[in-house]
């Protein structure tokens, strides 16, 4: 009775454990809204939604909202989000309409896409935003910017491409982003096939970051292997069976000393006789 | 007639002794083998990758999750040493440098996928096992 009692307290035990250990992941804000993509041949950046050569045709599409404030997700802006991985780039499209969008008021407006790294959450630490200085003249410029503490330092090196054309109240917003790109060093975030990254589509009209940012909302996107590409490299399918190797060897001897153990009795009455 | 009842008394303490010892001594190997077991449980969960305490980067999290990588290291290592010796004085033999080397490996080895937690296991394994030399030599 006393051995069963033992055994049920340590069984609970390991299982509070293994449970309570699950839990212990820090989980941070909302969740983002998680978002597959499709793959395709890689559109021009200039802004145009060309039918003709069946651009963005195998994009991913979704219609999202930004919000002025998250944790209270009302008065959004529907917006139309397109997203398309064509090798070597992560292509993303936002397409929104407003009433008087060729007024004055609209002159500096922004769109952006905050990039946090596949471990960091919603740490946003990248920046690509397509800004206009003059909207009637469609005059814009793509930036590249670091984040470090709410702070965006222009990059040293930019990488990708924006563009953005309005016609009528209608505007249309194209990124291009590459992935697996080493060169971009602790200035970007370096996109992984295969991983899971968070971002964050930002919208203002005044160019000044991150003050003049109005509404917001976070995406989540999974980066798959192109056709063909193996899912694993070989560095992480080499650890990853090292791991299973090394644990299960450890295990076996661990195994195996119990059963000693389970034996000991007998031995050291073999012994004393 | 009460002197034969004393030595009756006398003789029987005697035998319980080092029952009472090996006694102790069968828990301990037990016991200590089935935290062993826990930490190396907690070690593949943390060490093998399939569990992250801390998603966060903050160096803070990031010297927490090492510290505790390599306390369950460690630990197991104290642990399974304990269990170890004691099954091994239970049997009547000592325990060599032989076994306290594969303890020492299969410990080490846990940490394969870090460096930092690797090196900071390394010298805590070190420290461990030339403190128990010099408690052994005392």
């Amino acid at each position: 009775m006393k051995k069963n009692a033992t055994s049920i307290i340590i069984l609970i035990f390991i299982a509070q454990i293994l449970i309570s250990s699950t839990f212990l992941i820090v989980k941070t804000y909302g969740t983002p809204i998680e978002f597959d993509v499709g793959f395709g041949t890689a559109p021009v950046i200039d802004g145009v939604v060309d039918g003709a050569t069946s651009e963005w045709v195998s994009a991913e599409k979704l219609e999202i909202e930004l919000f002025p404030d998250l944790s209270n997700q009302s008065d959004g802006l529907s917006i139309e989000l397109w997203i398309l991985q064509a090798e070597p780039n992560l292509y993303i499209l936002a397409r929104f309409d407003l009433n008087d969008h060729i007024s004055s008021e609209y002159d500096n407006e922004f769109l952006g896409v905050l990039i946090a790294d596949w471990d960091a959450d919603l740490n946003f630490t990248d920046a690509k935003i397509v800004q206009f200085s003059n909207m009637s003249t469609n005059i814009h410029s793509y930036f590249d910017y670091y984040i470090n503490d709410t702070v965006y330092y222009e990059d040293v090196n930019p990488n990708g491409d924006g563009a953005a054309k309005l016609e009528g109240n209608r505007i249309v917003y194209e990124f291009s982003m590459p992935v697996e790109n080493i060169e971009g060093g602790i200035e970007d975030v370096e996109l992984d096939h295969g991983d899971t990254f968070n971002f964050k589509i930002i919208f203002g009209k005044t160019a000044i970051y991150p003050s003049g940012i109005i509404i917001s909302n976070i995406i989540s996107i999974h980066l798959q292997f192109p056709a063909g590409a193996p899912e694993l490299p070989i560095g992480e399918l080499l650890m990853s069976i090292s791991t299973i190797v090394i644990f299960s060897t450890i295990g076996a001897f661990y195994a195996f000393y119990i059963y000693r153990i389970t034996k000991l009795k007998k031995e050291i009455e073999r012994i004393r006789s | 007639m009460s002197k034969i009842k004393k030595e009756n008394l006398k003789s029987g303490t005697v035998n319980r002794k080092p029952k009472l010892k090996e006694k102790s001594a069968y828990r301990s190997v037990i016991l200590s083998a089935v935290i062993g077991g826990l930490l190396l449980i907690i070690s593949i969960l943390l060490n093998g990758g399939y569990l992250s305490l801390f998603a966060s980067e903050h160096i803070l999290f990031q010297t927490l999750d090492t510290t505790i990588k390599v306390l369950v290291i460690l630990f197991f290592f104290i642990f399974m040493t304990i269990s170890i010796g004691n099954y091994k004085e239970l049997t009547g033999k000592p325990l060599d440098l032989k076994l306290i080397v594969i303890i020492f490996i299969f410990s080490l080895i846990q940490s394969f996928r870090d460096s930092i937690v690797f090196s900071f296991s390394f010298i805590g394994l070190l420290m461990i096992i030339v403190y128990l030399f010099l408690v052994q030599e005392n």
